[in-house]
């Protein structure tokens, strides 16, 4: 379970809420209304004030990058810094048969990262992210670059690690993405405002 | 010892060479005519200056004037790496991270080389101990400068590949390894080079001045040794005290990027 406590920065909050292993939250609201700010704010890539546990584990009583260790923000847009794909993934890692899953050719692998396509890296990404089994997974937009195909393809792959018990929280502007993995939510109205509808979690809003 | 004295007549002489690059840059448009101007002005009355302190400290051969005056050196030197940086911290570790790592860098190579290598007495005779940590500083401020500046607008370039580094779990100096690299690299490169050329390319500067003055030329050689040695343990040492230093001034305990501690200058 993740439960964060009164979660407030400057651009959004506070935000109470707790969240089971394996359930997903949709994060919803206009650009710039603060969602990316939040989920930064929870893998303690932004400043903000409150408490966070996991598992029942406080995160000021972890190291900054083991917290994020466990709990893994993935920007919209990726960036790479090795010369080739595989060179960011550890080698235990099945990284041939998690890119057949999303669709992704074999060969992409041995490429040098400059030849990807955007498309092609958001799932790279994706699957860099997941590769060492973060328990909180943090998804900016996961599918902003991708067709209705690798969309669909990368949304299974959400719902397969979110089975696997990972709690999922996802920013999106896609009616679908939001059914699929509601119907919790967290709506960012703009700045300093968030509104809970009726599934969301328990919260005090200020 | 014959040793000639130049006359102030000589000076201008030579001073004229420098009209030929006001020409060039003149004749090319390249705009350097002013700077020219006053930098040349500038070391003029720079190393009058210095000529006539030093007597003045030379006659006085006193511990309080020789470390008044290498403190002053520090903080010079100081300001010097500061005015070459493109982005700068605010506040006072902008110019507290060069001049502090400089004044610890300086103190120590330069009393290594008194205590334990050259043993003048008195210890403080300003004639070895300036000139030895002018040397070593005069390099060392180069190596912190050139570090910190390719540290800083490295990261500055790569902010996104940085987050998304930290953002899968890498402790800041994993995250910032290659660019923490590319500095120390950049800053230490300048003493490599020069100690590939002496000799061969270059005679070094302090070198030329013994021999000129009537040292022989091996006794001139060891010194200008000892010197290279220092100057390239004062670099490393510095170099490693700016960039980690300022890795450190750019990220917080949560090893979160602090770029807003940056400006840009002017």
């Amino acid at each position: 379970m993740l439960e964060i406590i009164n979660l407030k920065n400057d651009i959004f909050g506070p935000v109470t809420l707790e969240i089971e292993q394996g359930q997903s939250i949709v994060v919803r609201g206009p650009s710039g209304s603060g969602k990316t700010r939040f989920m930064r704010a929870i893998a303690d890539l932004d400043e903000a004030t409150g408490d966070l546990f996991l598992g029942g584990q406080d995160r000021k009583g972890l190291s900054a990058y083991e917290w994020r260790k466990r709990v893994r923000f993935v920007s919209a847009d990726s960036t790479w810094w090795f010369d080739h794909v595989e060179e960011h993934f550890s080698q235990d890692y099945e990284l041939k048969e998690n890119m057949d899953k999303l669709a992704l050719k074999p060969e992409l692998k041995d490429w040098h990262v400059s030849k990807l396509s955007t498309g092609e890296r958001q799932r790279l990404a994706f699957l860099r992210a997941i590769s060492d089994e973060p328990q909180v997974l943090l998804l900016d937009e996961p599918t902003s670059a991708l067709d209705e195909n690798s969309a669909g393809k990368l949304e299974e792959m959400i719902g397969e690690v979110k089975a696997n018990g990972t709690i999922v929280f996802l920013a999106s502007h896609n009616p679908e993405q939001v059914k699929k993995f509601g119907p919790k939510e967290i709506v960012f109205t703009k700045p300093k405002e968030i509104v809970f509808t009726k599934h969301s979690v328990e919260v005090n809003n200020l | 010892m014959d040793y000639i004295n130049l006359t102030f007549y000589d000076l201008a002489l030579a001073s004229s060479l420098i009209l030929i690059n006001g020409g060039i840059s003149i004749a090319l448009g390249l705009g350097l005519e002013r700077t020219l101007l006053i930098n040349a002005v500038r070391m003029t009355v720079q190393l009058m200056a210095i000529g006539f302190v030093l007597k003045f400290i030379f006659m006085q051969t006193s511990p309080v004037w020789t470390i008044s005056l290498a403190l002053i050196m520090v903080a010079l030197a100081g300001k010097e790496i500061l005015s070459r940086q493109t982005y700068q911290l605010k506040g006072v570790n902008a110019y507290g991270l060069g001049a502090s790592t400089l004044f610890c860098v300086g103190f120590i190579c330069t009393l290594f080389a008194i205590f334990l290598l050259v043993q003048p007495d008195p210890w403080y005779s300003p004639r070895y101990f300036l000139p030895i940590l002018g040397m070593i500083i005069g390099n060392t401020m180069t190596g912190i400068g050139l570090g910190m500046e390719t540290l800083t607008t490295s990261v500055k370039r790569d902010i996104k590949l940085i987050e998304d580094r930290l953002a899968l779990g890498e402790p800041r100096f994993v995250a910032l390894g290659d660019h923490v690299k590319k500095a120390m690299k950049t800053g230490m490169m300048p003493i490599i080079n020069a100690m590939a050329a002496s000799g061969i390319i270059s005679l070094p500067g302090m070198m030329t001045g013994q021999i000129i003055s009537g040292v022989d030329p091996i006794e001139a050689t060891k010194y200008q040794l000892m010197i290279m040695f220092l100057i390239a343990g004062g670099t490393s040492l510095g170099t490693t005290g700016g960039v980690v230093g300022m890795v450190y001034l750019l990220t917080d305990d949560r090893h979160r990027l602090r770029l807003e501690r940056l400006k840009e200058q002017k």
